[in-house]
């Protein structure tokens, strides 16, 4: 094959102003991605307050001001350290520091979660309110029992009181509409037991020279931020969905701003650089053990072989359907065959996300119903009762690896066979999310270190070898085919990106980390807060079960407590207070975020093999004003 | 009639117009909000106040906690330098700190009603001078409506314990002010004083002038008279005196006046030489001696001292055994003692040598050579020497909760720490001073490492970075996903994961290799060039290069390692380990087994086995005792 001076010519001019145009090119894409990656989603998903009571309207506004402190004082907790008085109290071996001057604050966000908790719920469905009162009054307990000592003392009496005004206030409210007074007395109601408990045992610890109330402050974080793991799990997703956004923009930007001469050039050389860094970090796994490099390697294979197995599968019912939804009218034109696009897998991640974070943290209510009531009933009743053993048995076996484990099976089977079912009614982008996520979390099952497959290991950073080497190889047949166009360039530079992000989503939480200055909560911080900034279009929402002052507060409450929780992390630089909420953040990422990342993939190459003109790009250029 | 009090509520604030009610219940809601935020505040701000924010102005008078003053001390006899530690201290926790005899005498003296709450102030003192140091006294002093006054006085050749306790400072000081007062200043009146005293003037800084005079008398035989003027400056104490003090010798002038450069001063003392070691022979040998600790007072005897703390006990050399009290604010330096005269037959006593207080709760305790270093919660790392005299001290960015460690080198003797906010300070060993400072990405919770003059320190976000000891220069960096343990072992750091794997990376920063063990790291020690991986319940030494697992045993309650053996802590024995695994010996436990914590503090001397109740062990060769 030759090429003739005039190509050449015209090559080397189309990469020549390309590169002269970089600048401009790079100011255009900072624009785009600022509005594309942070606009849009903020603009689309935003916290809209509505027309909510005055009392409703008070508290989400005190709340959103006291999350906004809380996230301000994550980076500024070393200048805090630093400019307050630190009471730091030592148990046992354990060390607990608290700036003095900020315990006021999370006294404040305590009893405005509860109080938010508790409102939220007095008139949603009967199974919710149900289920908030006992989690409310069992917090209550357990603010109340800390001032018990072994007897009734005021601060159990007003503890019991404030369960009772809930009750009462529950039956008298609740078949009438919501009241803006309603989220006040619930608050008030909280204030006051707290007031009475705190002011009871500093006394008493005083005397020992103990600073009671960041110990009581961390006794209550650390007792109740199990409540906000599934919220955590479903944070770890943002950086998979942010990223997944940045690489789609640098694609299709690329794509769309530079010549096809440059953007093949670029593909070139962003296909070439992974092949090579990937087969480096291979060569170099198998220098350092060789056998274990193969075994690691065989088992991200056959895991990814598993969850590409059931993603076939689901795509060959959705197909199914489809073909059933067609043959009742042979007369009328054959309708094309839908595809699912990346837009539609990532607008219905949330019905995906949502309850498999809920449903992976399941063993969280059992783990808090027994630790929390175990510790009410160790204070009140002692220590050799047969309620405080139970509870302690309890909370014992459902926090065992097994019985986590078990979880994990059940969540797996369960997300998968719903996600069949909705491959057979034909519902595109959420029935292979469902299915994807539930192979992921079954692969996890099986080759963690107690399972069947133990030693084989389910790495996403060796899952991402085979992403890159499947694009470099289609890359390569495209090219020998000649039909290796600029939108197929487009889709092998996409998944490229993609599969990379299989192995590395640090990039937001290593600078995070550094920035804050405290390690293993920057992942689940981002996710909170970009959640809040562009999930809450479901707290705008409104049903029967769940009327929009519900929603809002519950929304607002969560995100209230998983800041607190975060907070007392970054200002008492104790990694542990945080511990379920990290765990979980990690979890949502390794499992939630690999699954959509994967599925990502597969659904760019299904497209691309499908059809020449990618859905996806369209996608974009509608979306976006490129 | 059918009546809904919320519906009479919802009546109570709606208004005739519209207009007015939204704004009527907006107003509601804002004020309940304020209150809210207020009553937070105020409850938080109550429940944190320590009970000394509130105490009589006379508080004032009296240093800060953890505060230290040198002063000279002039006499016919020449000049001394004088060290004093200053502890504010409340309620039971002041008096649980103190020898029992001693703390018995305290209660007796004092009302019950206010105890809890009562402000304390101790102060330990010295006396140097050319190297030579004087017997540690202890003043127990009281704050209250009366003012200051002394409880108690011991450690010197007679102690004093005043009843009624004798006021020094009285509250609402105005010139003029007389007082005059008579007691029991030994049990049951064995000694008695007679004081008399009064505010000469108080000067335009605020410094308060107070002229006494104080006799003790045995009977109606004068013991000892002194006749001086004390000087009280605010936050600082006496700041100068001058006395004249009569013992039956005939009356000595005396002179005392805060040092102007005290750093100085104290650095001008020469160091006491380091205790030599002490060859403990073949752990094969070893017998275990339980010990009780005590102070020993000329007069009083043998007082039991407090347990030990959740901070590990140091072993030093030359039997030196450096103990944080279970009141959480004393480090004690004890040393096996000579029994006491006609005492029954047993073992040898543990004898507290000093008692320092560096301030707030000491966090992290080391003995470096010659120095004994604490950490406290005042963020401060606070040095002494093998005698208990504080040298030097440095305020930290954040709390340091492990213990530093010391590099030495041609041109360097440092002492480097790592806090809490991921900062790495290297400080001169002889003044204290600052050589060096850097900062890790992440904050750290783990000891620095030393590896020859190379200090290597790992923070929470998994990075392990060596530092040049003497520069500062950052030599290397090596990145894991995670660090729970780190430990210097041959000729590089061994670290551990949470998921238990372990690494050992090599002096240039290279990792060598990985490998897996069952449990989760607490600490890495060394045997024999080996590394020890303690975790929770189980102890693994590993082979240095290939990082095999050469043995493993479970381990219930503690573990340490020193070069020759490993020293396993059971609830019911203790056994010596070699490098290999063998068992060289074992020995029952004694103490108590319930206790939540036991510590052991293995040296090449010996082991010690402490609890958190008064059990000490001692295993090694035979103590001398008193006939056993």
């Amino acid at each position: 094959m030759t090429v003739s001076p005039a190509s050449r010519r015209h090559v080397v001019s189309s990469i020549v102003s390309d590169v002269v145009a970089l600048p401009a090119t790079l100011g255009r894409f900072a624009v785009q991605a600022v509005r594309w990656m942070i606009i849009a989603p903020v603009t689309h998903g935003r916290l809209r307050l509505g027309s909510h009571s005055a009392g409703v309207r008070t508290l989400a506004v005190v709340s959103i001001a006291l999350s906004g402190v809380l996230v301000a004082m994550v980076p500024l907790a070393s200048s805090i350290r630093s400019a307050s008085d630190l009471t730091v109290v030592v148990t046992g071996g354990t060390v607990l520091s608290v700036p003095r001057g900020v315990i006021w604050v999370f006294v404040l966000a305590l009893c405005l979660f509860i109080a938010m908790l508790q409102a939220a719920a007095m008139h949603a469905a009967l199974w919710f309110r149900l289920l908030t009162l006992f989690v409310v009054s069992l917090m209550l307990a357990f603010v109340g029992s800390i001032d018990s000592q072994g007897g009734m003392t005021p601060g159990v009496w007003v503890a019991v009181g404030a369960v009772a005004a809930m009750v009462l206030l529950e039956v008298v409210r609740w078949p009438r509409p919501p009241a803006w007074w309603e989220p006040l007395v619930v608050l008030a109601i909280m204030v006051t037991v707290f007031a009475v408990v705190y002011l009871r045992t500093a006394d008493v610890a005083q005397s020992f020279g103990i600073d009671r109330a960041p110990l009581l402050t961390a006794s209550l974080v650390g007792q109740f931020r199990l409540l906000a793991v599934p919220l955590a799990i479903f944070a770890g997703v943002a950086v998979a969905r942010v990223a997944l956004s940045g690489v789609t923009l640098v694609s299709d930007f690329s794509a769309r701003r530079f010549s096809p001469v440059t953007f093949a050039v670029i593909t070139a050389l962003v296909v070439g650089w992974r092949v090579v860094s990937l087969t480096m970090a291979w060569i170099d796994d198998l220098g350092t053990d060789g056998a274990l490099a193969l075994r690691r390697l065989g088992g991200a294979g056959v895991s990814l072989g598993v969850v590409v197995g059931v993603w076939w599968l689901t795509h060959h019912l959705l197909d199914l359907a489809d073909a059933r939804a067609q043959r009742p009218d042979d007369d009328e034109a054959p309708v094309p065959r839908a595809a699912t696009t990346v837009e539609g897998i990532v607008d219905r991640l949330d019905d995906v996300a949502i309850p498999a974070s809920i449903a992976l943290a399941v063993v969280v209510g059992p783990t808090f119903v027994a630790a929390v009531g175990g510790q009410v009933s160790r204070i009140i009743l002692g220590e050799e009762t047969w309620l405080t053993e139970w509870l302690d048995r309890v909370a014992e076996w459902v926090t065992t690896p097994d019985a986590v484990r078990s979880t994990r099976l059940v969540v797996a089977g369960g997300i998968i066979a719903v996600g069949l079912w909705l491959a057979r009614q034909g519902r595109r982008g959420i029935a292979e999310l469902s299915t994807v996520v539930g192979a992921v979390v079954l692969m996890q099952y099986l080759t963690d270190s107690r399972g069947v497959f133990r030693g084989w290991g389910f790495a996403p950073q060796i899952i991402d070898r085979f992403g890159v080497l499947a694009a470099a190889g289609a890359a390569v047949v495209w090219t020998i085919r000649r039909t290796f166009t600029t939108d197929r360039q487009s889709v092998v530079l996409l998944a490229v990106l993609v599969s990379s992000l299989l192995g590395q989503r640090d990039f937001i939480s290593s600078p995070l980390t550094f920035l804050i200055g405290t390690s293993g909560i920057a992942l689940v911080l981002f996710g909170l807060v970009w959640n809040f900034l562009t999930d809450a279009d479901a707290a705008s929402g409104d049903s029967p079960g769940f009327p929009g002052e519900s929603r809002l507060l519950l929304f607002l409450s969560q995100t209230l407590f998983g800041l607190t929780v975060l907070a007392w992390v970054a200002l008492s630089r104790d990694p542990a207070s945080g511990l379920e909420l990290n765990a979980g953040s990690a979890l949502g990422d390794s499992l939630l975020g690999v699954a959509l990342l994967i599925l990502v993939y597969l659904t760019l190459f299904m497209g691309a093999a499908r059809t020449s003109d990618l859905v996806e790009t369209e996608v974009l250029a509608e979306t976006v004003d490129l | 009639m059918d009546l809904d009090p919320s519906a009479l509520l919802d009546d109570a604030v709606r208004s005739p117009s519209p207009g007015l009610s939204v704004r009527l219940r907006s107003a509601v809601a804002m004020v309940t909000v304020l209150v809210t935020v207020s009553a937070a505040a105020l409850v938080s701000a109550r429940s944190v106040a320590l009970p000394d924010d509130d105490v009589p102005l006379a508080a004032a008078f009296i240093p800060a906690d953890g505060e230290t003053t040198v002063s000279t001390l002039s006499n016919a006899g020449g000049a001394t330098v004088l060290v004093q530690e200053h502890q504010r201290a409340v309620g039971f926790r002041a008096v649980t700190s103190l020898p029992d005899a001693i703390a018995a005498q305290v209660l007796f003296a004092l009302p019950d009603d206010d105890l809890g709450t009562r402000l304390f102030w101790l102060a330990t003192s010295r006396q140097m001078r050319g190297g030579l140091v004087g017997p540690q006294t202890i003043d127990v002093l009281t704050v209250d409506g009366r003012g200051i006054q002394r409880l108690a006085s011991f450690g010197g050749s007679v102690p004093s314990i005043y009843q009624p306790p004798l006021l020094l400072f009285p509250e609402g000081a105005v010139a003029g002010t007389t007082w005059n007062a008579t007691g029991s200043a030994l049990f049951d009146g064995v000694l008695r004083y007679d004081q008399r005293a009064s505010v000469e003037r108080i000067d335009d800084d605020g410094c308060v002038v107070i002229a006494y005079e104080l006799a003790v008398n045995f009977g109606d035989v004068p013991f000892t008279s002194q006749e001086g003027v004390d000087r009280w400056c605010p936050g600082r104490g006496v700041v100068s005196a001058t006395l004249v003090y009569d013992q039956g010798g005939g009356p000595e002038p005396i002179e005392f006046a805060l040092a102007e450069d005290p750093v100085a001063l104290v650095a001008g003392e020469p160091r006491p030489p380091l205790p030599v070691a002490t060859d403990g022979g073949d752990p094969a040998t070893w017998v275990a001696t339980e010990l009780t600790p005590a102070k020993r007072d000329p007069y009083l005897g043998d007082m039991t001292v407090d347990g030990v703390s959740g901070v590990p006990p140091v072993a030093g050399s030359g039997g030196l055994m450096v103990v944080v009290l279970g009141n959480g604010s004393q480090v004690v330096g004890f040393r096996v003692g000579e029994p006491p005269e006609n005492a029954e037959p047993g073992p040898p006593p543990l004898l507290e040598l000093w008692r320092v207080h560096p301030g707030g709760n000491p966090l992290a305790v080391a003995v470096l050579g010659d120095l004994v270093v604490v950490a406290t919660s005042q963020r401060r790392l606070v040095a002494y020497d093998v005698n208990g005299v504080r040298r030097w001290l440095l305020s930290t960015d954040d709390l340091v909760l492990r213990p530093p460690v010391r590099v030495t080198g041609a041109d360097t003797d440092v002492v480097v720490i790592h806090d809490l906010s991921g900062r790495v300070t290297a400080l001169d060993a002889v003044d204290g001073s600052v050589r060096w400072t850097e900062r890790t990405r992440a904050d750290s919770d783990l000891p620095p490492a030393r590896l020859g003059e190379v200090v290597v320190v790992a923070d929470r976000s998994g990075d392990l970075v060596g530092f040049d000891g003497a520069s500062g220069r950052r030599v290397w960096v090596n990145r894991q996903p995670s660090i729970d343990a780190i430990g210097a072992v041959g000729d590089g750091v061994v670290v551990a994961r949470g998921d238990g794997t372990v690494i050992a990376v090599d002096r240039r920063g290279v990792q060598q290799w990985s490998t897996r063990v069952d449990t989760r790291a607490d600490r890495i020690d060394e045997i024999d060039g080996r590394p020890v991986i303690i975790g929770r319940g189980r102890v693994t030494v590993l082979d240095p290069t290939s990082g095999r697992v050469r043995w493993s045993r479970a381990s219930e309650a503690w573990a340490d390692a020193w070069s020759g053996g490993l020293a396993v802590v059971d609830d019911d024995s203790v056994c010596v380990f070699d490098a290999d695994g063998r068992t060289v010996a074992c020995w029952p436990r004694g103490g108590d087994e319930s206790m939540v914590r036991v510590f052991a503090a293995a040296t090449e001397e010996g082991v010690w086995v402490l609890d958190s109740g008064l059990g000490v062990t001692f295993i090694g060769p035979p103590l001398g005792g008193n006939g056993s």
